[in-house]
């Protein structure tokens, strides 16, 4: 399994982060309509706006996940960070990066991902949003096009609106993470998403 | 994420949109969107205009649609239809000759389950495409690119 290096703008990054993310987040209806909206019109069972502090991501709002989040460094974000336009990953058994990855090689089976890094206008990464199914897959032109638009859409939400915050969510990303506090979403049962390091 | 036309009396949150990018060479087509689902409309919007389909003008409701068409060339549309005669009345116009566009402007059309007076009425009305909801995205931007297509 490759560890992702970290982004070369890092600290520009986790600055950028939590310049828009101010205390005590809270689920938000506008980023629900998104990662709903995305789950319908890709037929996929796990879709996630994800934010990545410098240890921690956190789910800003998910369908198909439960949890807040969880460590940053098993997870296929870290890679979806680094890449310029968006990670897609047809058949995670075939990409070295990811096929011993202990989520492709148990529960939850992840099989394909598809991740868009959110990217302010000054170049910094605040997250990702992905779309990750059980089943291989790919996405054609159009289907990347839509994933553009919907990821323009959510930072456009972040940049535009300081994201709210909640006080005493989780234990674990309280006491380590500084962006974290998400309260659980009411979404439909899924993969643990604290195992599930997407 | 489908929803019905709001009446006349609850368009004050229509919009017109800017039109998107511009090729250099020929006329770009004008498009215009009329669908009233905000994350839908927006986003078959935004990736019209990424993928260069023309220029996208948007609204959501049949009242600025019906100003768009009287004011400006429009070249397609992309008209959802609701469950009353608003959407029909709006092609009719169209058909007859009433507004800036072409009389022949192509239509395609989002629609809930159509019967089948409807469906010919549609046809009748030289409908191209047709779409069911609840539709995709995807499935409207096949259809921006069949009104955006060049006529034989």
């Amino acid at each position: 399994m490759q560890y992702a290096p970290e982004p070369s703008n890092e600290s520009l990054r986790i600055a950028a982060l939590r310049a828009i993310v101010v205390d005590d987040t809270l689920p938000e209806e506008r980023f629900d309509r998104i990662v709903q909206f995305a789950a319908v019109e890709f037929d996929a069972p796990i879709v996630a706006i994800t934010l990545v502090d410098a240890q921690y991501r956190e789910f800003k709002a998910h369908v198909g996940l439960d949890g807040y989040g969880g460590p940053r460094d098993l997870s296929f974000i870290s890679q979806a960070v680094l890449e310029p336009d968006m990670l897609v990953v047809v058949d995670a058994h075939f990409d070295a990066r990811f096929a011993d990855n202990p989520l492709v090689t148990g529960a939850p089976h992840l099989r394909s991902y598809a991740g868009a890094p959110l990217r302010t206008p000054a170049g910094e990464v605040l997250g990702v949003l992905c779309l990750i199914d059980t089943k291989p897959r790919g996405l054609d032109e159009f289907e990347r096009a839509i994933l553009r638009t919907l990821r323009d859409l959510t930072v456009n939400e972040l940049t535009h609106t300081p994201v709210v915050r909640a006080a005493g969510c989780s234990d674990v990303l309280a006491s380590t993470a500084k962006l974290s506090t998400l309260l659980p979403h009411q979404m439909p049962a899924g993969q643990d998403g604290a195992q599930a390091g997407v | 994420m489908d929803a019905q036309l709001p009446s006349s009396a609850e368009t004050a949150t229509a919009e017109a949109a800017d039109s998107g990018p511009r090729s250099t060479g020929a006329r770009s087509k004008v498009l215009l969107i009329v669908e009233p689902d905000y994350m839908l409309r927006r986003t078959v919007a935004l990736t019209a205009r990424s993928l260069d389909l023309g220029e996208i003008n948007e609204t959501s409701t049949y009242e600025d649609a019906q100003a768009i068409l009287s004011h400006r060339h429009i070249d397609g549309l992309l008209l959802a239809l609701g469950d009353g005669e608003q959407g029909f009345a709006l092609l009719e116009r169209i058909r007859g000759g009433a507004m800036k566009c072409a009389a022949d402007l192509p239509v395609a059309v989002v629609a809930h389950g159509l019967d089948l007076a409807r469906a010919t009425r549609l046809r009748d009305l030289g409908v191209v495409y047709i779409a069911v909801r609840p539709a995709k995205a995807r499935a409207l931007l096949e259809a921006m690119s069949a009104i955006a297509r060049p006529r034989a």
